[in-house]
């Protein structure tokens, strides 16, 4: 992540900038079409022959299963006989082409699922037909400007500033808008994300990070399905995750340095053994570790570039550089909090969604070029740009930043109340604990009005909007109530109420 | 030895004729597209027109007097419904653009106008229209110059000679509509 926060943006006029050369040319959208198809074909080919270890040991397990199952039907009992001794050519040319099978059924797998699988992985619901107009103008004026067809528009319910468009052709893309890009962009910054977005669809990019994606989830699947488990045992309980790590995780980190150092032992007295034991042994350590390594190897060569080809391709189509700029600067300060984006799908967003990486994340090259390099190479396209214009967009994101933290149902759900007074109660904050020792909910917005209940000091309520001198709020008890509007109060933490959504999304990888 | 220079020969003609139909085809595909995108235009420009005398009459039921604004608009109207060429077409979306906005700003002082609903639907399509035709004509403007850079450079010259492929005119347009606008963020900061 860019460190603009703490740093104030530097002015980014023409005399103090690095040199970049690249985007300097006008380049046409087509131009890499033809590349890219190829780069897309290439990344299909990889991730089918990366997969075909493990596509190598399901089908032993299959051709297993079966021999077995013949061999009960037949009324064989004993697996040997199953196989029949002599037989054993028969069955390695069976398991050799069922791996060759399986292996060419990833690309298949790939192709045929990666736009699903991508929206499904964000999350994103598809927009209503009466759902913002504004959008739906935006997208299609830019796509008579670009001569692409409409892309289907999708909308992810999260506070956090982002977008990201998917598909293997520019005639069944989809493009994919956070709710709070929308909130928090302007119109012609909106058209600077919109745009920048089409040229990757127009220029088939999209196809590549789409299949880029599908092939990284698709080699995680292991681990992530691991990491999950164990990762949702220590949700229910800490002790819980514990004893399944000490009782299940540590006997299997042992057995395989184990089984590795008893095979190479075995492979002088029983080669034949001692090999399987090898075999078996590293086809886990491949699937968890080796192959999520080598997708990231794939993924770290080849994205980096398109961003940045992207935003210089974008300002052709939208016509001025600096919305886009400040756009891009808006929506890094914005920062990430509630979008859950699946590690596999980081490189597909206009900004890196990874906000808050673990340390040793930072090893790992981002998949995005920072972002001041960025803001930079648009700044000379348009000729430079002032530094208020861009401290001014990276304050708006803070600002917006803090307005989200401070509520928990803010995040996109509810719009601020409808409130004629400017107070701080009555925009985004909802959630509070009550102070005083006892506060009386009324029925309706009316003095001396029917009492509901009586709530005592540290009960939490969720303000939802202001009614004249009163607030609606929902109470511990689920009803729907009107207090005074100077009952005092204070904000509630917001972790509390969202937990339970928080780690729903935190757990999709 | 001398069949083997024949076939070099042969062989040489033969990629050069590929070589040729190559060009020859990507010129078409390019005149295609300056087709399609003039198509594009076309279709913005016919909808813009159709809506004028429906706006003509609104604004004539509040304030009759305005003649001569009227006038200008049907006439620009009907310029555009009539021009045969890409420059007829662009001057005359100029004159329409500049009578639309002479228009508008008449009905700046009936506020009855102003206030009513179907005006203001108008309004709102009519600027979304004038947008559609900039986006429009920047999609047709690249492919014209994409188009008009191959046939007036070496080696595609030399087909789009043979075979008659003329170079295609921009269409222009006052350069304001889509002006660079500074985003104003004083507005954002204050909201909270």
């Amino acid at each position: 992540m860019c460190a603009l926060t703490s740093v104030a943006p530097r002015t980014l006029t023409s005399g103090t900038m690095k040199d970049i050369s690249a985007p300097q040319r006008r380049v046409l959208a087509y131009n890499r079409v033809a590349e890219n198809k190829r780069r897309a074909r290439t990344l299909v080919a990889a991730f089918a022959l990366i997969s075909l270890p493990a596509a190598a040991f399901l089908a032993i397990y299959l051709t297993f299963f079966f021999a077995v199952l013949v061999g009960v039907t037949l009324g064989v009992f004993t697996v040997g006989s199953a196989l029949g001794g002599d037989a054993w050519q028969a069955w390695a040319v069976v398991i050799v082409g069922l791996a060759v099978l399986l292996s060419l059924l990833t690309p298949v797998l790939i192709l045929w699922r990666a736009t699903y699988l991508v929206l499904r992985l964000s999350g994103a619901r598809a927009l209503t037909d009466d759902e913002q107009p504004e959008l739906r103008r935006t997208v299609e004026n830019l796509c008579i400007g670009s001569g692409l067809p409409q892309p289907s528009l999708y909308v992810i319910d999260a506070g956090a500033a982002n977008a990201f468009s998917t598909g293997l052709s520019p005639e069944s893309s989809s493009l994919v808008l956070t709710t709070g890009l929308l909130e928090l962009l302007e119109r012609r910054e909106l058209e600077g994300v919109v745009a920048q977005e089409l040229v990757q669809i127009g220029n088939y990019d999209t196809r590549v990070s789409t299949v880029l994606a599908a092939g990284t989830a698709f080699l995680r699947l292991p681990f992530t399905v691991v990491v999950t488990v164990f990762r949702f045992l220590f949700r229910v309980h800490w002790a819980v995750g514990g004893f399944a790590l000490l009782y299940l995780g540590l006997p299997m980190a042992i057995s395989i340095p184990l089984g590795f150092a008893a095979g190479f032992a075995l492979l002088d007295e029983e080669p034949a053994q001692g090999a399987v034991l090898l075999i078996t042994m590293s086809i886990p350590v491949y699937a968890l570790v080796v192959a999520p390594l080598l997708a990231e190897v794939i993924r770290a060569g080849v994205s980096r570039q398109q961003q940045f080809l992207a935003d210089a391709d974008s300002v052709l189509l939208a016509r001025s550089a600096e919305p886009l700029a400040t756009a891009l600067l808006k929506m890094d300060a914005g920062g990430m909090t509630g979008l859950g984006a699946a590690r596999s799908t980081a490189h597909l967003w206009t900004v890196d969604p990874l906000a808050d990486k673990p340390w040793w994340e930072g090893f790992w090259p981002d998949c995005h070029p920072p972002l001041e390099d960025r803001v930079e190479m648009l700044a000379r396209m348009g000729g430079g740009i002032p530094a208020s214009a861009l401290e001014g967009a990276a304050s708006a994101g803070q600002t917006f930043r803090a307005n989200q933290k401070a509520g928990p149902f803010a995040a996109g759900t509810s719009p601020s109340p409808a409130g004629g007074t400017s107070s701080d109660r009555a925009t985004v904050p909802s959630a509070y604990r009550l102070t005083a020792v006892e506060t009386v909910v009324y029925v309706a917005p009316e003095a001396h009005g029917a009492e509901l209940e009586r709530l005592s000091a540290g009960s939490l309520v969720a303000v939802h909007e202001t009614v004249g001198e009163y607030m609606h709020v929902i109470t511990p008890h689920d009803r729907f109530g009107y207090i005074r509007k100077e009952t005092p109060m204070v904000p509630a933490e917001p972790s509390e109420p969202t937990r339970g959504m928080r780690e729903v999304r935190d757990s999709r990888e | 030895m001398g069949w083997i220079i024949v076939l070099v020969v042969v062989a040489v003609l033969v990629i050069i004729g590929f070589i040729m139909i190559g060009m020859y085809n990507g010129l078409v595909r390019g005149r295609n597209r300056v087709r399609e995108a003039w198509s594009g235009i076309d279709v913005q420009l016919k909808r813009r027109a159709s809506l004028v005398p429906n706006l003509v009459e609104t604004v004539r039921g509040y304030a009759e007097h305005e003649r001569e604004t009227f006038e200008e608009v049907t006439r620009a109207r009907s310029a555009v419904e009539q021009a045969g060429t890409v420059a007829d077409a662009a001057q005359a979306n100029n004159m329409l653009t500049g009578a639309l906005r002479h228009l508008f700003a008449v009905a700046e002082n009936y506020p009855q106008l102003q206030a009513a609903e179907g005006f203001r639907q108008l309004q709102t399509e009519l600027a979304d229209i004038e947008e559609k035709i900039a986006f429009s004509r920047q999609f047709y403007n690249t492919n014209v110059l994409d188009y008009n850079n191959r046939i007036q450079t070496v080696p595609t010259v030399f087909i789009a000679n043979m075979f008659g492929f003329r170079a295609e005119e921009f269409f222009e347009a006052e350069e304001e509509a889509r002006a660079d606008v500074r985003v104003d963020f004083s507005r954002a900061a204050d909201a909270d």
